[in-house]
């Protein structure tokens, strides 16, 4: 069982994401970076669907009340196992009484603990992912507990790790295709578009990306259509919007550019001041 | 294919269905073809006025789909089981503590609130599809004469169950959320439930239908919803 001391900032249950549901206005939700939980899973010899905490800027301090194997992935966060420093991006044994302290991060934005055999945590519409009014809590408070699916029984032998995922934070192209209503656009601003430099605002969250940028764009409003995590919205007042992973299944903004699946995990590893382009 | 309709891809494993002008049936119809002919390849799709997006599974081969639907639309057969979609009846208490832009309203387009009352509760507004919130349903139908602007500030917070007026649009918030809609009133209904299957009560095809009720049987109503004991009423032509 793991004790929640401090939740850090914003620190959520993900998993691959609620499908099935998008047509009753329920969104996708999922972990912002989909290939950084892959691979918190994977170290473990979790399957990809194992629910697993994301936590986003500073993260959570955790008591360790039973003995588990854990790995922590996303970006190069500054981890504390009872005070002593320990590496990320590989599976680490967490003795029983223990207290666990992720940090921040020197670049990436979210981070991912995977458990080794998963949490035991209902399944909400499908999905262990927190979303508000979906499911009991939308993030994580003080005092929670969460206990595993698996009592842990052996001392693993520690050999596997990776390689610091350097192409996904370095990146500063994002790939995309074009929106439907990319076309709409005049032809200078097609071009524009991909010579701007963007970085996300402050005010990026799960719900959207917004982007700070200084070239004169600008969209006229569409009736009510289907948009998805990864959609790149104008607005008529020239606001670039990216939606993430928790934005509403409809909207009413032009669908200029849609972003690539590792795209969408790459912008989600920006920060606020991270430039870069979009490249069709 | 007609220009009327068009398909096009929109990311990853997703194909957009539009229409340049949509007849009332068009959509719905078009829904009810994919879901029995394309279960294998498709996931889920999302309708909205003029609109569908359809989102396929991991292994569907998109172009493959994409030439056969180029050549399969327009659906031009009816479809009978859309006429066995209900009308759905949702009592709302149209007084000032639940409604707090009634009385502005009604000063401001000069009728009676008795007037306004009628011109929301008289219309069968038709459901085009759910968005925005779980369970909001985008409606179509609201009398010219109410047609209104959105608050120039939102409001922090709407109670869950909020009836609203914005521009041209009517809805109903299914939980508490900020907001800039003119609030007329307020059900005792749940809009979504994650014990339901479906989980929202409203569906896209159906109708809707409001009609009036005091304080008194709002808190009623409200009592029998909260013990799982209130079944929305539900019209069949």
């Amino acid at each position: 069982m793991i004790e929640v001391i401090n939740p850090g900032i914003h620190t959520t249950i993900q998993d691959r994401g609620r499908f099935g549901y998008r047509d009753q206005g329920v969104p996708l939700s999922g972990a912002m970076d989909h290939y950084a939980a892959y691979l918190a899973n994977q170290l473990v010899g979790n399957s990809p669907e194992t629910a697993l905490l994301e936590f986003v800027f500073q993260g959570p301090m955790l008591f360790i009340e039973s003995a588990m194997n854990i790995a922590i992935s996303g970006g190069k966060w500054d981890v504390e196992l009872d005070g002593k420093k320990i590496d990320v991006n590989q599976p680490v044994h967490l003795p029983a009484k223990s207290t666990l302290k992720i940090k921040g991060a020197q670049g990436g934005m979210y981070g991912y603990l995977s458990v080794e055999g998963g949490f035991d945590i209902p399944k909400v519409l499908g999905s262990y992912s927190f979303y508000p009014h979906i499911t009991k809590q939308s993030k994580l408070q003080k005092g929670d507990h969460l206990h595993l699916l698996k009592s842990y029984q052996k001392i693993r032998i520690q050999t596997a790790s990776i390689a610091e995922q350097k192409a996904v934070f370095s990146s500063r192209e994002l790939e995309v295709e074009e929106g439907p209503e990319f076309s709409k656009l005049s032809k200078e601003m097609q071009e524009q578009i991909f010579q701007t430099d963007f970085t996300p605002s402050k005010d990026s969250n799960r719900m959207a990306f917004p982007l700070v940028h200084e070239a004169a764009l600008s969209a006229n409003e569409i009736s009510t259509a289907p948009v998805q995590p990864g959609t790149v919205q104008l607005t008529p007042s020239g606001k670039t919007i990216v939606l993430m992973r928790d934005a509403q299944t409809t909207g009413g903004y032009a669908r200029v550019l849609q972003l690539s699946p590792m795209a969408i995990n790459q912008l989600a590893q920006k920060r606020p001041g991270d430039r870069f382009r979009f490249k069709i | 294919m007609k220009s009327n309709v068009q398909i096009v891809l929109m990311g990853h494993q997703c194909l957009l269905i539009q229409w340049a002008k949509a007849e009332d049936d068009d959509v719905l119809k078009t829904l009810h073809f994919l879901e029995k002919e394309y279960a294998q390849e498709i996931l889920e799709m999302v309708p909205t006025f003029r609109e569908i997006a359809l989102f396929l599974h991991q292994k569907a081969d998109k172009k493959k789909l994409l030439e056969k639907l180029k050549k399969q639309l327009p659906i031009e057969e009816e479809n009978d089981s859309l006429r066995k979609l209900p009308t759905y009846c949702l009592p709302v208490c149209y007084e000032e503590e639940k409604g707090l832009d009634l009385s502005r309203i009604a000063e401001e387009k000069k009728i009676s609130i008795q007037e306004l009352i009628r011109l929301h509760t008289e219309p069968t507004y038709s459901i085009h599809f759910l968005g925005f919130l779980p369970g909001f349903p985008y409606l179509s139908g609201l009398d010219k004469q109410l047609h209104h602007p959105r608050l120039r500030e939102p409001r922090n917070r709407i109670p869950a169950g909020s009836v609203g007026i914005a521009n041209d649009q009517t809805g109903v918030y299914p939980h508490a959320s900020p907001g800039g809609w003119n609030i007329i009133g307020r059900t005792p209904l749940s809009l979504f439930n994650i014990n339901h299957t479906p989980p929202a009560l409203l569906q896209a095809g159906s109708k809707l239908q409001f009609f009036s009720i005091d304080h008194k049987e709002y808190e009623e109503i409200q009592e029998a919803v909260q013990q799982q004991d209130y079944q929305i009423q539900k019209v069949y032509d």
